[in-house]
């Protein structure tokens, strides 16, 4: 669904500072919103922790460039990093043209699933448009 | 919060110069840094790779310090002559608005003034470069740094194109000579703008009172303690008394100006002990063989961004060498360093905006073709 100018895949959980979820099976695929990569320009460079590496809800776990700006990316939920997108290496501009597909950044086994999803905004609801559009104001200023 | 750290500090260390604000960045230190470096060194940004962008060698036969920041912006050159110019805000602060155009817009206000109140028509090229009559004054990254968001800016009183031009890493002798050349059009200085420029003290006052008049007034040096909101008692009773560091100088504490309260003087306190404790820290991590060695984002050309839209950059791809000077977004010359005279169809790639995907797109397709004369 679109939101303002924004896709917003529904199936999707939302991170207030622009990360989203996916639960696919037993592991959690994790990346930016069109939002944030909207707002970011064209990304340089992406650096996330590695494999193996423990990540918290609310705390980075990567960095992104857009050349002038460095920003960090919140991990939506907590738990091990089992993968990173190898692809962004060579083609960090794969969060811009996809955001929520080739551009994905990390997949997590998570550790807390369920309470923490219940923490992130999911499309369609109030409070998700709400957030959105109060985002979109702030940054449009 | 009521008080923003000022450190005003003449000259440092060149390697404190970048350990300051990653330091207060860190430590959720809300700060203004003005200083100059002791020693020219070489800085680039967080996207990219020293041994891509420094031509490492002649730095260390030159002791040229070389070293990766950890937010935005491309590589600099830094020397004495050079105004730096750090603002460590963090993101919670009210005062820092959404998005880095916003970021850069605002915090960068007070430097197009400073140049402005000097006489000179300066203007922003977003997304951060101040311009006067086209050319770069100052350079600007910016990034987030713990729990704040960083500007890292300069006034340029003086800049040594040679040494500038000798540092990078250039694929060649006529990508070398351009890059002089585009330096020399696209950059300019307080000094060429007006002759004699003006003394530092001037400069950094003007500064000082450009963040005071936007973050708030100065005050005296006093007890206050420079702290972010949010920082925990400890951090408090460690930062309100402060030790001294090494060769300490004056800074100090700006305000945040309250309704009906005038501007207040300078005032300020030692540097403590604990920002120089965190500097170590910083250091540990940044000069780490990881950090400096990290080969930075993949490009298979070199490129130069000499200030906004403007570039030089060399293809070396489909049996072409091509050097490329791209002017306000659009390629204005084209050259095939592996064949003399201007004919090839890289010349049509004149007038074309810069996408260096489809330079080597077509590149590419063109040799497939078997076209590329």
């Amino acid at each position: 669904m679109k939101v303002l100018d924004y896709d917003c895949p529904e199936e999707l959980y939302y991170h207030k500072d622009h990360a989203w979820a996916r639960v696919d099976g037993e592991l959690v695929v994790i990346g930016v919103t069109d939002f944030a990569q909207k707002m970011a320009g064209t990304i340089k460079r992406i650096v996330t922790l590695e494999v193996g590496d423990e990540i918290e809800q609310d705390k980075p776990f990567g960095t992104l460039s857009s050349g002038k700006w460095t920003g960090k990316v919140q991990s939506p939920i907590s738990g091990e990093i089992v993968e990173v997108n190898a692809a962004l290496e060579e083609r960090p501009k794969l969060v811009n043209d996809s955001p929520y597909g080739e551009g994905w950044m990390i997949k997590v086994r998570p550790s807390n699933l369920q309470d923490e999803l219940a923490r992130l905004y999911r499309p369609g609801t109030e409070a998700f448009t709400n957030w959105l559009t109060a985002e979109h104001n702030k940054y449009k200023k | 919060m009521d008080f923003l750290l000022l450190l005003d500090i003449p000259r440092m260390r060149w390697d404190a110069t970048q350990l300051v604000y990653h330091a207060l960045g860190r430590l959720g230190i809300e700060a203004l840094v003005l200083t100059r470096t002791i020693e020219p060194y070489v800085c680039v940004g967080f996207s990219q790779g020293i041994s891509a962008e420094v031509d490492i060698e002649y730095c260390r036969r030159n002791r040229i310090g070389v070293f990766r920041r950890e937010i935005g912006g491309g590589t600099v050159f830094i020397d004495k002559n050079q105004l730096l110019v750090q603002l460590v805000l963090r993101r919670d602060n009210p005062a820092v608005p959404a998005g880095q155009n916003n970021f850069f817009r605002k915090f960068l206000s007070p430097i197009l003034e400073v140049y402005r109140g000097l006489g000179l028509e300066a203007e922003l090229r977003p997304p951060c470069d101040v311009l006067v009559k086209g050319r770069k004054i100052s350079g600007t990254g910016g990034g987030e740094v713990g729990e704040c968001a960083v500007l890292a800016t300069n006034l340029l009183v003086d800049f040594n194109i040679d040494r500038m031009t000798r540092v990078l890493r250039c694929p060649g002798v006529e990508f070398r000579r351009a890059l002089r050349n585009s330096l020399e059009r696209n950059i300019t200085t307080l000094r060429a703008e007006l002759g004699t420029p003006p003394p530092w003290s001037v400069l950094r006052r003007l500064v000082r009172e450009g963040y005071a008049n936007l973050l708030g007034a100065l005050e005296e040096p006093g007890s206050a303690p420079p702290l972010a909101p949010g920082g925990t008692g400890t951090e408090r009773r460690k930062y309100r008394g402060g030790g001294r560091m090494r060769g300490a100088i004056p800074f100090y504490q700006i305000r945040r100006r309250k309704s009906g309260e005038g501007d207040g003087a300078a005032g300020g306190s030692p540097l403590t002990e604990a920002i120089a404790e965190e500097m170590e820290r910083v250091r540990m991590e940044l000069f780490s063989k990881k950090w400096l060695g990290d080969q930075g984002a993949k490009k298979s050309f070199r490129e130069v961004k000499v200030r906004e839209l403007n570039y030089l950059v060399q293809f070396d791809c489909a049996g072409t060498e091509l050097l490329l000077e791209v002017v306000e977004g659009r390629i204005a010359s084209v050259k095939n360093l592996r064949r003399a005279g201007p004919e090839g169809w890289w010349s049509g790639l004149v007038g074309l905006d810069y996408c260096p995907e489809e330079i080597i797109n077509i590149a590419t397709r063109i040799a497939g073709n078997g076209s590329g004369r």
